[in-house]
């Protein structure tokens, strides 16, 4: 898999995103620009029109218009002036539709705080504020809010009141509260709010130790508004998370999300990875930090890459990993390996129970209708 | 506009005060574009597109600062006479205001 992997036994990989073996390469050079200690080089001319646009559509896909936009607009990466402005059409888009998703967001952190709640913001506001050089290189589509168990239902409340609508029903009373990674909420204005209770969903998720992503928090401002993201070690943790298990293919804006939230000193990386081994996600860690080491040639910070190169995955990892990574990699295998993550035998039973209620995804119609009002709805700046 | 110390910027006939200072709007939402700047502002329902030297202004006005202060600012960095600056500068200045974008502090 990587040069960073070691062990005897191999765990399954991270897949990359379908591309054709030629446009693989610009799209992970894409992907690296300004990132620290990383080092791809851009391609030495413009590309021509057919590679330009299985990258361009490549690019978009995964929502990097904003890196290559700059990239472009900083003169490493070359483009003819029709490229350029391809580009920069579809980030001005996408900042369309991030500035509204912002506005969305403050106006539900007022109304959670008119409740008495509160959340942590997470992923692409986060790190577009708080990691990035500028909020402009980090496109978005949604917005990922951290919330309390004993918090998730008043969210929902106030979520509902703005007039979202719960895209998954529970399938059983008390299971979000107790099991679920989290509840997504679709709004008809284009606009789409995910609640999570914990990073992820099955074994890894149900792991992880909750009150260490509330333990710290780091400040930033939206709009005059003040919010809460993770820490900075957390963020790290969840782009790690999101990376490996959040989809069949890797997705690199959150491998990017994790270079530029990597640990700054070897306090940090003990604390990153002290919270990985609590929470049962070495391998996940290991198996991120590798994969964007490989494809971003991205050089870690010495501990953490050495760690990384020396860890040697045990059974219960491959065995996890294997429901979320590769080919083997389904939403039944992730909750059946979560039993091995629910504590005790009633607990295990309600787990079962639940999931064997849980709509595997959304109905057709209900994809098709989304869509549609997305159109609808569409900015045009 | 009145009050402008400099008479090459001053007289014209705005609502707003060049001597006034101005800075961003809270709650303003705002990227910055490769091609200019991309604005939501307070009470908007649709994000707006400025180009030209609005990505400047908008760098500027992260703290306090008048339409006399801006001009003087990116005549000097892009070495401009002031009142082509100035000629440039006045509606997105007015944009700005009228949008809700910038307030007194």
């Amino acid at each position: 898999m990587t040069a960073l992997t070691s062990g005897a036994a191999p765990v399954p990989a991270g897949e990359f995103p379908i591309v054709t073996p030629e446009i693989r390469p610009l799209l992970t050079a894409a992907f690296a620009w300004d990132l620290p200690q990383c080092a791809l080089a851009p391609p030495p001319a413009p590309l021509d029109d057919e590679r330009w646009a299985r990258l361009f559509d490549a690019v978009h896909r995964q929502r990097g218009d904003g890196v290559l936009a700059w990239a472009i607009h900083d003169g490493w990466w070359p483009a003819t002036d029709r490229q350029r402005t391809s580009v920069y059409g579809a980030h001005r888009r996408n900042m369309a539709l991030a500035v509204l998703l912002e506005r969305e967001l403050v106006e539900i952190a007022s109304a959670c705080a008119a409740s008495h709640t509160s959340f942590r913001v997470l992923k692409g506001v986060a790190i577009a504020h708080l990691d990035e050089r500028d909020p402009s290189l980090r496109s978005f589509g949604d917005v990922d809010l951290l919330v309390a168990a004993d918090d998730l239902e008043t969210v929902a409340t106030v979520l509902e009141a703005r007039g979202g609508r719960r895209r998954y029903s529970e399938p059983r009373r008390g299971f979000d509260r107790r099991f679920s990674k989290g509840m997504s909420f679709a709004f008809d204005r284009n606009c789409e709010i995910d609640v999570h209770r914990s990073l992820a969903s099955g074994a890894f998720g149900l792991s992880i130790v909750l009150e260490d992503l509330f333990r710290a928090a780091e400040p930033f401002t939206v709009g005059g508004v003040s919010l809460l993201a993770l820490d900075r070690p957390n963020r790290f943790l969840h782009a790690a998370y999101h990376a490996l298990l959040g989809s069949p293919q890797v997705r690199l804006g959150s491998l990017r999300d994790l270079v530029l939230t990597a640990p700054r000193d070897d306090h940090e990386t003990r604390e990153v990875l002290g919270r990985a081994r609590r929470w049962k996600g070495e391998s996940v860690v290991a198996q991120a930090v590798a994969l964007a080491a490989d494809w971003f040639a991205w050089t870690p910070p010495v501990l953490l890459g050495a760690w990384a190169r020396a860890f040697t995955p045990s059974a219960r990892d491959r065995r996890w990993l294997a429901a979320y990574v590769g080919t083997d990699r389904s939403y039944a295998g992730q909750m059946l390996v979560g039993l091995e993550a629910v504590p005790g035998v009633r607990g295990r039973v309600a787990y079962a129970i639940s999931n064997a209620r849980s709509p595997s995804h959304a109905p057709t119609v209900d994809r098709w209708q989304r869509g549609v009002r997305a159109l609808r709805h569409s900015v045009r700046p | 506009m009145t009050g402008g110390a400099d008479p090459s910027i001053a007289g014209r006939a705005q609502s707003w005060s060049a001597s006034a200072r101005h800075q961003r709007a809270a709650g303003t939402l705002a990227r910055f574009l490769p091609d200019g700047l991309l604005l939501l502002g307070p009470t908007a329902t649709e994000p707006i597109v400025m180009t030209g030297p609005a990505a400047d202004v908008w760098g500027l006005v992260g703290t306090p600062i008048s339409f006399e202060q801006v001009v003087s600012t990116l005549a000097r960095r892009y070495d401009v006479a002031p009142p082509l600056v100035a000629a440039d500068l006045e509606p997105v200045w007015d944009r700005l205001i009228t949008l809700a974008a910038v307030e007194c502090p």
